[in-house]
């Protein structure tokens, strides 16, 4: 569903179809802060992505023809430019150049450097390398590492645990952000092993089939399209784990900047966006101002929250209720690794 | 073009000649907004009380955890049901934190589904995920309908609620003519027939504030 289908909606119960008190920048404004407020009280938007963990390449190389040239018995190499369709970036503009699609996107976004695989994810000189999460990013709900669970610590905790954790290697336990904004996610310890799904190509990595990348998601590769099937007016899409980073976060809805976007809300609760958008519209200080409209969208959107509680609720309405007695703990009690009762041998 | 029973009653209530309207006339085009707004109060509806479920199958994929699912007429509202139709068998509903503290390698078992998790607004994941690509997941889903195309599409709405929608559709038409007090005597109608009336009606427009009393700086009083 497209914006402009919202805009034409709001416009009509603003009783301002040409523009003559509220302009679309206004309207715009206003619906992407709602948007933002709806999806902080309710949360219902979540999305789940995977993203590939890059191999790591001991030796690193411009051309293919320098291939040649490596020690005997090098192994793990990477011709960083192909005759291939994918790119090595050595310097900050030429990720603009591929990244930045128009000409509003903010030229001093230092974006992309890399001259190694691992460097795609943004990594930063002398420290582990990062993920960087997509921009929708909000708030994490649930973090795998090749299908298993890793939980969320504190890069301090991490200091404090293992001061070597910058060269520590195996299956990583837990994950990290330096910041917010940025959005750079950093696992703990560093895999060891990577694997790339499906690969083409010899001798080096080219490219990964089914992926895609766009300046949206930054070097966020996502995964999908393995599976699709129409009928029965379904459409299914699969998300592959294995071997990779998987993510379960609630989104920040997409900013919209021109009435051609995409909205990331279903149809349904697209509305209640508008609602809240109306009322504002009306209760500020324009020559549009209707205090008592105000009022009325106002409530609107109040009863469509409630409408979300419900909603929320009948999400989870065929989850099995299990009854048990207060004593009884909920979930797995922890198992932590101890030896057997027998062991050591104890004279009596 | 044929409009639909309530589009008629809709017509009547605002006060057009429904045999032969004057402003939204019997077009397309010209129904548009009575039909957006029904449409509107009929997804409302159903996604508060459920009453419209599709029956989708999906054939599972190997080695595949995570199922994006999209309707194309209509928004996910929940799952009713999931069921493996090769071992006869109901899925249950789970979520990622119970899987997680059930067995934190759940997601690398394989063998024939028996929980599920819905993500989002769109997301299924199962477990344990499908050993081959063989099987067929049966869900049932809680559908939210888009707006339907024309007047003689279905009505996907329990009888007993189709008053109440036209209400919704009334009172949209009073606030876009710029009528606050009707449209919230009709959306009252709606609310109520949904059960989702506040008990703190006319209310609206006031403004609660917390103050301390100095005295006290324990009490906090509220206002009004």
């Amino acid at each position: 569903m497209k914006y402009a289908e919202a805009s034409r909606w709001i416009r009509r119960f603003l009783r301002d179809p040409a523009g003559n008190i509220w302009s679309d920048d206004l309207i715009r404004a206003t619906f992407n802060q709602v948007q933002d407020e709806l999806q902080s009280y309710c949360g219902l938007l979540v999305e789940v992505r995977a993203m590939p963990v890059p191999p790591r390449s001991d030796w690193a190389y411009l051309f293919e023809w320098e291939n040649a040239y490596l020690p005997a018995g090098a192994l793990r190499t990477q011709a960083l430019r192909n005759q291939g369709n994918y790119w090595a970036y050595c310097s900050n503009f030429e990720v603009q150049t591929a990244f930045v699609s128009n000409s509003t996107d903010d030229p001093n976004d230092i974006g992309t450097a890399t001259t190694q695989p691992w460097e795609a994810w943004i990594a930063t000189p002398q420290e582990p390398p990062t993920w960087q999460l997509p921009d929708d990013y909000h708030e994490m709900k649930m973090a795998y590492y090749d299908e298993r669970p890793i939980f969320a610590t504190t890069r301090k905790d991490v200091n404090r645990n293992d001061p070597g954790y910058k060269q520590r290697e195996g299956e990583p336990q837990a994950w990290y952000m330096r910041d917010e904004v940025t959005r750079q996610l950093t696992v703990y310890p560093k895999p060891s092993t990577t694997v790339w799904a499906d690969e083409t190509g010899s001798g080096m990595v080219t490219s990964v089939e089914d992926d895609t990348e766009s300046s949206e998601i930054g070097a966020v590769t996502r995964i999908e399209g393995r599976y699709t099937s129409s009928s029965l007016g379904i459409t299914v899409d699969v998300i592959a784990a294995t071997d990779q980073m998987l993510f379960v976060y609630e989104v920040v809805p997409r900013e919209i900047q021109s009435e051609d976007d995409e909205l990331v809300w279903p149809a349904t609760m697209m509305r209640y966006v508008c609602y809240r958008v109306v009322s504002r519209l009306y209760g500020m200080n324009s020559d549009g101002r209707i205090p008592t409209l105000a009022a009325f969208w106002e409530e609107r959107y109040q009863l469509g929250l409630r409408v979300l509680k419900s909603w929320v609720a009948n999400r989870r309405r065929d989850r099995l209720p299990i009854f048990s007695t207060h004593k009884k703990s909920i979930g797995r009690r922890k198992r932590m690794p101890r030896l057997p009762d027998k062991y050591p041998a104890t004279y009596p | 073009m044929a409009i639909n029973k309530l589009e008629r009653q809709v017509l009547e209530m605002i006060g057009e000649d429904a045999n032969s309207p004057d402003v939204f006339t019997d077009d397309a085009s010209g129904i548009e907004q009575i039909r957006q707004s029904l449409a509107d109060g009929i997804a409302e509806t159903v996604g508060l009380v459920g009453g419209w479920v599709e029956t989708f199958s999906v054939p599972l994929v190997v080695d595949q955890t995570f199922y994006r699912i999209e309707l194309l007429d209509a928004d996910i509202g929940w799952f009713s049901d999931v069921w493996n139709v090769d071992t006869q068998t109901r899925l249950n509903q789970a979520s990622l934190i119970t899987l997680n503290s059930w067995d934190p390698l759940w997601m690398r078992y394989t063998g024939p589904p028996t929980q599920y998790v819905p993500i989002g607004t769109n997301t299924i994941a199962i477990c344990p995920k499908a050993s081959s690509s063989s099987g067929i997941l049966e869900l049932h889903i809680a559908a939210i309908p888009h707006v339907y195309k024309t007047g003689t599409d279905r009505i996907k709405l329990k009888r007993t609620y189709e008053r109440a929608v036209v209400d919704y559709a009334v009172g949209e038409y009073w606030a876009s003519r710029g009528a606050a007090a009707e449209a919230t005597a009709h959306m009252s109608r709606f609310a109520e027939a949904l059960g989702l009336q506040r008990t703190d009606r006319g209310n609206t427009g006031r403004i609660y504030s917390f103050d301390r009393v100095k005295e006290s700086p324990d009490d906090i009083r509220i206002s009004p």
